[in-house]
């Protein structure tokens, strides 16, 4: 009676461990999906910092960056949303807002102006060291972007904000 | 003696367990090492000027001969305006067993797609 129990108890033991094994096999060979949002996220981030050593850098080929890719994103079924602080050679500030909501712009604290989904504006004469606020942006004498991508069951997000 | 036959045969399946699962964890993704490697290899190639005014002619010839040294796999390559668009296909693949790792270059407008097959 006492081997028989000994026996059923191995039997259970090596089937439980079976599941367990081909449990963690499973894991490893599901697909990673995030892996492509990291991807998008980081092509977005390298074409930014090229695109920020641009000398002609202004509001239309801002615009066109980031609308070009929120369409590149949406074409690999994820949504993005996505904002950037940039400050230009001559002391403007170029500021996009593609966070899906329109967004208060505050200089040093004080409240400037709502900037609409999607659109991008200039502020000339910037005056260094006064913070800038945009929603999930915030400017602190650093160029800034933020980039979220995300669908249904992924979410991540890249940004380079202190 | 019945109970330390028992216990070897139990030590032997834990033993055994253990081994499949560092087995398992220490094998590398093959996908995995792709991806990084040739993500490495378009972060660095975005960067250099030469590389980006090929992109922008979409001379696949050129650029499939640039990065065939450097990607130790089988491969093509596809550019395509924008999205997808007037696409030049370096070499059509037949098999439907492929991967492809795209990088969007927003200057030129244009996508590269390095497509694997998996065997």
């Amino acid at each position: 009676m006492k081997s028989k129990k000994a026996f059923m108890f191995i039997i259970t033991t090596l089937i439980i461990i079976s599941l367990i094994s081909l449990l963690i096999i499973n894991i490893r060979t599901i697909p990673d999906n995030s892996k492509l949002a990291q991807n998008l996220n980081e092509n977005y981030i390298t074409e930014f910092l090229i695109l920020n050593e641009n000398p002609n850098l202004n509001i239309q080929n801002m615009d066109n960056f980031n609308n070009s890719f929120v369409n590149f994103i949406k074409s690999h079924n994820y949504n993005t949303k996505m904002c950037n602080i940039v400050q230009n050679k001559d002391n403007s500030m170029i500021i996009s807002n593609y966070l899906d909501k329109d967004c208060n712009l505050f200089i040093d604290n004080d409240f400037n102006r709502t900037i609409s989904n999607n659109s991008t504006i200039k502020i000339d004469n910037f005056i260094n060291k006064m913070p800038i606020y945009l929603c999930n942006c915030t400017y602190i004498n650093k160029d800034i972007y933020y980039i979220e991508t995300y669908n249904y069951n992924n979410q991540i997000i890249n940004k380079n904000m202190r | 003696m019945t109970k330390s036959l028992e216990l070897v045969i139990a030590i032997i399946i834990l033993f055994s367990f253990l081994f499949i699962v560092v087995d398992i964890y220490e094998k590398p993704d093959k996908s995995l090492e792709i991806n990084n490697t040739v993500k490495d290899l378009l972060k660095l190639k975005s960067q250099d000027t030469e590389f980006r005014e090929l992109i922008e002619d979409g001379n696949t010839t050129i650029i499939y001969n640039n990065l065939y040294t450097l990607i130790n796999s089988s491969f093509t390559i596809k550019i395509c305006d924008y999205i997808d668009d007037n696409c030049i296909i370096k070499q059509e693949l037949n098999t439907i067993n492929k991967k492809a790792i795209d990088y969007y270059f927003a200057d030129s407008n244009k996508t590269l797609s390095i497509i694997f097959w998996v065997e």
